[in-house]
């Protein structure tokens, strides 16, 4: 009895101590810290090494780490360029083959940890830091998709090939030396290209070209990709990167005040960047919970983002009376992007029969799927060319990107014939998820389908299982993918349809190859900006969109949600480091949401 | 103890078991309890509609052209009238059950989906308790019957699959088997995900039930009817399944009961990990479904779908309950 | 005595040997190539055999030897044979998705479950047993069709739906408690009080029913009978007796469960955002993570068979005649 008692008074005890402490907590809540910016992110973050970053979500955080040659200005639209670590954009000879840049002086690295140098600041920003950084891109063992961005650049090729010759990773001599890339003095560099290679600025400002240090790579070695050492307005700390949990920014307390800003040069405290001393990304996978949080104030903007691989479209909701209440505004921008099904040109069913899919292309009502599934957050594609892009033309005639069901079974009279007079079969429609939106929007693209007498088979499968079959095995038959640009030039999107990129996990995943089209591509590649090179550039749209490889799903407008009190809120495309410009009104965050 | 058995009660409820070649008292005994609590009848009742629920569904009657029609405006609230017709001189207000519960995010009735996907719930939790209780039973007589290696063997399997978390292990099963094709006399079975996810619950929640029989016949197999069985020449099997099986019958009948209702929550699982049933509506998906929903307060269809889901559970539950009281011979000095 | 702990240790080889065996057929065979999820888009044929070949995915499945691998020219690792030998050893490769050791991974996120999950098997425990206690007393009276109802009730609610409930109206409608999220060290304390209470809520039926029956098994046992025949109150008799009895199973209930409360709840974590195991075995599932995976698996499986060997073991010390069982 007396033991019974005992471990009965015991477990009251421990039950009793649990839940007083938990109550306890309640009270000892902080509000959110008044120098940090609060943001949700929805995708776990593959690498901050600069050199592997291809998804989106790695470079929204690495972008506030590492900087460029040259980046965008945050604020002027179209997107315009501006010298970040050079002092001018690249002196570019007649030819167009060989670019001169200066750099800034006086820019040091910064390494959070610490354990690289001692006091954490690293030595200066010098020529041989970027060639260092390039040859890393090029570097055939690092897993790393950017290595395209320097295919033009003379003896690219040879130092690939040297690097995958050399099995052995910690064997490869980094002094050897590249051609194309020439350190003339410490603070100069000499590109020089096999063939005119214009959109090489943009890559200059893509976040894979950001100067590395080569005594923290040999420090950190693989975990280069946890260690981030850059030139940034922000820091991140090992220790701060919790995986699936939280990412928090500190301020680089060395960086010189912003992009465009010679260190040394004094700005004026209003102006300076970083505005905010932290930012701190709070990880989750869920919709529903942040949508929450963010409504009870505690994030200061909630976008939708954009999903990792760009597959993932979220039901979200339109500006309510109560959130306009709350002061929340909405915020909208066009993105850079296009989301399509593709087909496999190499499928003898769908690859071989043109009129099926232009039929099919015919039978997609894109204009009830955007309403739908983006609450009208999107536009028709009219091709493959994206808003925003010098030879965007939203009133382009294309009638296969165009909702008409009589045409569409007219067509497919056609296709049943080019079919030797059989039915179509089944038709497997492949989706990299399977969650609740993918669901919904394969229901609706098999009911759309049936109309014109195509039975689709929807297979929804995650990401990995999805590039297997698309871009390995080549076994996809139709398949929904994405493609975000990566800088404001055509041929960012045309090389999709290049048939030199057909190839296990190669660009061109639809697999089309068409010889027209490819000889006006290999002529406009190499042409600078020019009436000229548009009109390429609308030749081969034209071409695409007679063949259908793709079924154009939709352009997507970016939106997100913001509370009254951030300030200088954008949403922005191809820009790093951007973040540096968000600031809080801390007075109107402390009031909180109004009531009422 | 017991009142005395009317010969009524012996075809209602769990009729078909009597004819097993169990000692017939014990049958009536438990059909007698099962009769004294008039609950069991509304219980019985439910779960007949649910069933006839689910046979209407697999007739055009509730089809595909009827669950995935458009009735009305997405996201719809329930209404109890709608109107018809619209835009022509005929439009007017009637009833239309097909609003009583909304409609989804195209516009579809969730009624009926909700009705659709009782179809669904049962062939996976009938099919998966079947598969369980079909392994769990054949291994759980030969270990106990034969002990010696096939003891040790079959031990060893359900100590090592005990021993693996079972949501792990189910969900690893299910991602595995997601979307494969099996050839079967030379059909094609690929019933869209519903084998795969049969044979994740199923090939991985026989444990207990197997552990339970390996135990009771181990006592059986000492009893004077086996030793009298084998004395007139009965054959291994026969003695098996003929004189053994029937005495321990009880056992499957409550772990099958039980198993359904476990199958139905797993099933809402495997769809929030996204390895549910595709192509047709199922509670699981729908409560999946209506987490982006709650976010525009739209509540109608995770409130069906949960309400389902808790009506056959509970029905079952308590079936299930009475049936192991009326059973169970362990729990029989009890009452 | 010590012959039977030797014995009893020498029962679980197999079945370890069973968990590896189960664990690397379905984690090997019907995975997708794990080399995309590492590259991503836009790989040569030739960058992606390289990391096959990092990977150890160019080598036979089942068997290898040390000696053929040197002769081939590659690592030895990653396949069945001396896979084997690294999970023997407690040696596992760096995670595939998050590059990073799989134990340090583990060490970070297990004390999250724990916290989470302790405190709900402590409550729900009490609970049970107190409701059980309620329910045996009161055998057929309303207070046990009472309780018994309500905890078939809770147990017939799915699981997601108290978790989206609980969140939407407590946490979001109220305000009484945060949505969800986590913080580092102490400062998750208040982030722990919601996914706790909906825990209980979801768990406290089944364990109800469940003792209850035990209960009531050991209340019509012979020595109650003959104990209540003595004159022993009632109220002593079930605090007593019966509650000293029906320890063992509640005991065997308690450590075999331990192990899991490690994994946490999948829904729960997910759904509360806790960075726990739960969430990190849904995305190495669904990434092919196989080093998370397989520490995953075998740490909790061997976990569970060490924690059944140790009671009973302990069943043994305490009780001689269970050894002849």
């Amino acid at each position: 009895m007396r033991k019974v008692k005992w471990i009965f008074f015991g477990y009251l005890a421990v039950v009793g101590a649990l839940v007083v402490g938990i109550a306890l907590s309640f009270a000892s809540v902080s509000a959110r810290d008044p120098d940090t910016l609060y943001i949700v992110y929805i995708s776990d973050i593959k690498s901050l090494d600069p050199a592997e970053i291809s998804d989106v979500p790695s470079s929204r955080i690495a972008g506030n780490l590492f900087e460029c040659l040259y980046n965008y200005d945050y604020y002027k639209r179209p997107y315009e360029l501006i010298s970040e670590l050079a002092t001018a954009l690249p002196e570019i000879s007649k030819d167009g083959l060989e670019y001169t840049i200066h750099l800034r002086k006086g820019i040091h690295f910064y390494d959070p940890d610490g354990a690289v140098w001692p006091g954490k600041t690293g030595p200066e920003v010098k020529a041989k830091d970027f060639i260092y950084a390039w040859k890393r891109v090029l570097d055939f063992h690092l897993p790393n998709p950017n290595a395209a961005i320097f295919d033009a650049v003379v003896g690219a090729d040879e130092w690939q090939k040297y690097t995958e010759d050399t099995k052995d990773e910690s064997k490869i001599d980094w002094d050897r030396p590249i051609a194309g890339f020439e350190a003339t003095d410490d603070y100069t560099i000499r590109i020089k290209l096999k063939e005119p290679f214009p959109q090489l600025v943009y890559a200059l400002a893509h976040l894979p070209s950001a100067p590395m240090s080569r005594e923290a790579v040999d420090k950190y070695k693989k975990k280069t990709r946890q260690h981030p050492v850059g030139t940034g307005p922000y820091s991140l700390s090992y220790n701060d990167h919790l995986q699936q949990q939280r990412i928090l920014l500190k301020r680089n307390p060395i960086y010189r005040g912003g992009p465009m800003v010679d260190p040394g040069t004094p700005v004026a405290a209003k102006d300076r960047l970083p505005k905010m001393d932290r930012i701190q990304f709070e990880f989750f996978e869920e919709d529903l919970p942040p949508w929450y949080v963010f409504r009870e104030g505690l994030f200061d903007y909630h976008g939708i983002p954009k999903d990792a691989y760009g597959q993932a479209i979220r039901t979200g909701t339109e500006l309510t009376p109560e959130l306009v209440k709350q002061g929340v505004t909405l915020v909208k921008e066009p993105e850079p992007s296009i989301y399509y099904y593709g087909f496999n040109m190499q499928d003898p069913l769908v690859g071989k029969n043109k009129s099926l899919r232009q039929a099919m292309c015919m039978a997609f009502n894109r204009d009830q799927f955007i309403a739908t599934f983006r609450n009208g957050r999107g536009m028709r594609p009219v091709g493959p060319i994206v808003p925003g892009f010098p030879t965007f033309d939203p009133n382009l005639k294309n009638p296969y990107a165009e909702f008409n069901l009589e045409a569409a079974l007219e067509k497919m009279k056609e296709a049943v014939r080019v079919n030797g007079g059989e039915p179509i079969p089944t038709i497997r429609l492949l989706l990299p998820g399977s969650d609740t939106t993918f669901r919904q929007m394969g229901d609706f693209v098999q009911r759309n389908m049936a109309q014109i007498g195509v039975t689709l088979d929807v297979d929804y499968t995650n990401w990995a299982n999805f590039l297997e079959q698309v871009e390995k095995k080549k076994t996809a038959q139709f398949y929904q993918l994405g493609w975000n640009t990566d800088w404001p030039d055509e041929q960012n999107i045309l090389q999709l349809f290049w048939s030199k990129n057909i190839s296990e996990g190669g660009l061109n995943s639809s697999n089309y190859a068409n010889a027209e089209f490819d000889k006006l591509y290999e002529q406009a590649k190499v042409m600078s900006d020019s009436p000229e090179r548009r009109e390429l550039y609308k030749k081969m749209q034209a071409i695409v969109n007679e063949d259908c490889p793709w079924m154009g799903m939709f352009y997507p407008m970016d939106f997100a949600l913001q509370h009254r009190w951030l300030k200088n809120f954008k949403l922005v495309d191809y820009v790093h480091g951007w973040m540096a410009n968000l600031e809080i009104d801390k007075e109107l965050r402390k009031q909180g949401l109004p009531r009422g | 103890m017991s009142s005395a058995a009317t010969p009524a009660a012996v075809d209602t409820v769990m009729g078909a078991v009597a004819l097993s070649e169990r000692p017939r008292s014990l049958w009536r005994d438990a059909m007698a309890r099962l009769h004294t609590r008039k609950l069991n009848y509304v219980y019985a009742s439910v779960l007949a509609i649910y069933a006839l629920v689910a046979i209407i569904a697999f007739t055009p009657l509730l089809g595909k052209s009827v669950f995935d029609a458009q009735v009305g405006a997405q996201y719809a609230p329930p209404a109890f009238t709608g109107t018809v017709e619209q835009g022509t001189a005929n439009e007017h207000s009637t009833i239309r059950p097909s609003l009583w519960l909304g409609t989804d995010i195209a516009g579809r009735s969730v009624l009926y989906k909700l009705l659709y996907g009782t179809r669904v719930a049962l062939t996976v939790s009938l099919l998966a308790s079947i598969l369980s209780v079909v392994i769990g039973t054949v291994l759980g007589l030969l270990a106990g019957y034969y002990r010696g290696w096939v003891d040790a063997l079959i031990t060893w399997l359900y100590t090592t699959i005990n021993s693996i978390p079972w949501i792990l292990l189910m969900v690893a099963l299910a991602y595995a088997l997601k979307d494969r094709e099996f050839k079967m006399f030379g059909q094609e079975f690929k019933l869209v995900g519903i084998p795969s996810i049969v044979m994740a619950l199923g090939l991985t929640s026989w444990v207990g039930l197997c552990r339970l029989m390996r135990g009771e016949v181990l006592k059986h197999r000492e009893r004077d009817y086996v030793a009298a069985a084998k004395a007139v020449g009965a054959g291994t099997s026969r003695i098996i399944f003929r004189h053994i099986l029937p005495n321990t019958f009880h056992l499957v009948i409550i772990d099958f009961t039980l198993g359904i209702v476990s199958f139905v929550q797993a099933e809402v699982i495997l769809s929030f990990l996204g390895l549910g049933v595709k192509d047709q509506p199922s509670w699981g998906v729908m409560i999946d479904d209506a987490k982006l929903e709650l976010m525009r307060n739209v509540w109608w269809q995770f409130a069906g779908a949960t309400a389902a889901i808790f009506g056959l559970s509970i029905c079952l539950n308590f079936l299930g309950d009475a049936l192991r009281d009326a059973l169970d011979p362990r729990l029989r000095g009890v009452d | 005595m010590l012959a039977y702990v030797i014995r009893r240790i020498l029962m679980t080889v197999p079945i370890v040997l069973g968990i590896l065996l189960i664990t690397f057929v379905l984690f090997s065979y019907v995975a997708p190539d794990p080399a995309f999820t590492v590259a991503g888009r836009g790989k040569k044929p030739a960058q992606l055999r390289a990391i096959r070949k990092e990977m150890g995915l160019d080598k036979p499945v089942w068997l290898d030897s040390r000696a053929k691998a040197e002769q081939d020219g590659r690592e030895y690792k990653g396949h069945f044979n001396s896979q084997f030998f690294d999970v023997v050893l407690w040696r596992f490769p760096e995670s595939i998705k998050y590059h990073q050791p799989v134990g340090e991974l583990i060490a970070r996120k297990a004390p999250v479950s724990l916290a989470v999950q302790l405190p709900i098997f402590l409550i729900e425990l009490g609970l049970q047993l107190i409701l059980a206690l309620i329910c045996a007393f009161n055998r057929g009276r309303w207070p046990d069709l009472v309780v018994t109802f309500g905890a078939v009730l809770g147990m017939c609610v799915p699981y997601l739906s108290i978790i989206i409930l609980g969140q939407s109206v407590l946490g979001f409608g109220a305000g009484i408690f945060p949505v969800a999220g986590w913080d580092t060290g102490l400062k998750s304390v208040h982030f722990m009080a919601l996914p706790i209470l909906v825990g209980v809520a979801a768990g406290l039926g089944g364990g109800v029913r469940f003792y209850r029956t035990v209960m009531l098994d050991e209340v019509y046992t012979d020595y109650v009978r003959t104990a209540r025949a003595k004159g022993v109150s009632r109220n002593n008799m079930m605090l007593t007796h019966v509650l000293r009895n029906v320890f063992i199973p509640v005991v065997t209930q308690t450590v075999t469960v331990l192990p899991y409360l490690l994994l946490g709840s999948l829904l729960l974590e997910r759904m509360f955002q806790i960075p726990g195991l739960g969430g990190l075995m849904v995305e190495a599932l669904f990434n092919n993570d196989r080093p998370i995976l397989l520490a995953m698996t075998y740490g909790i499986s061997i976990a569970y068979c060490v924690m059944l060997m140790l009671t009973d073991i302990a069943y043994t010390l305490v009780d001689p005649r269970v050894r002849l069982s």
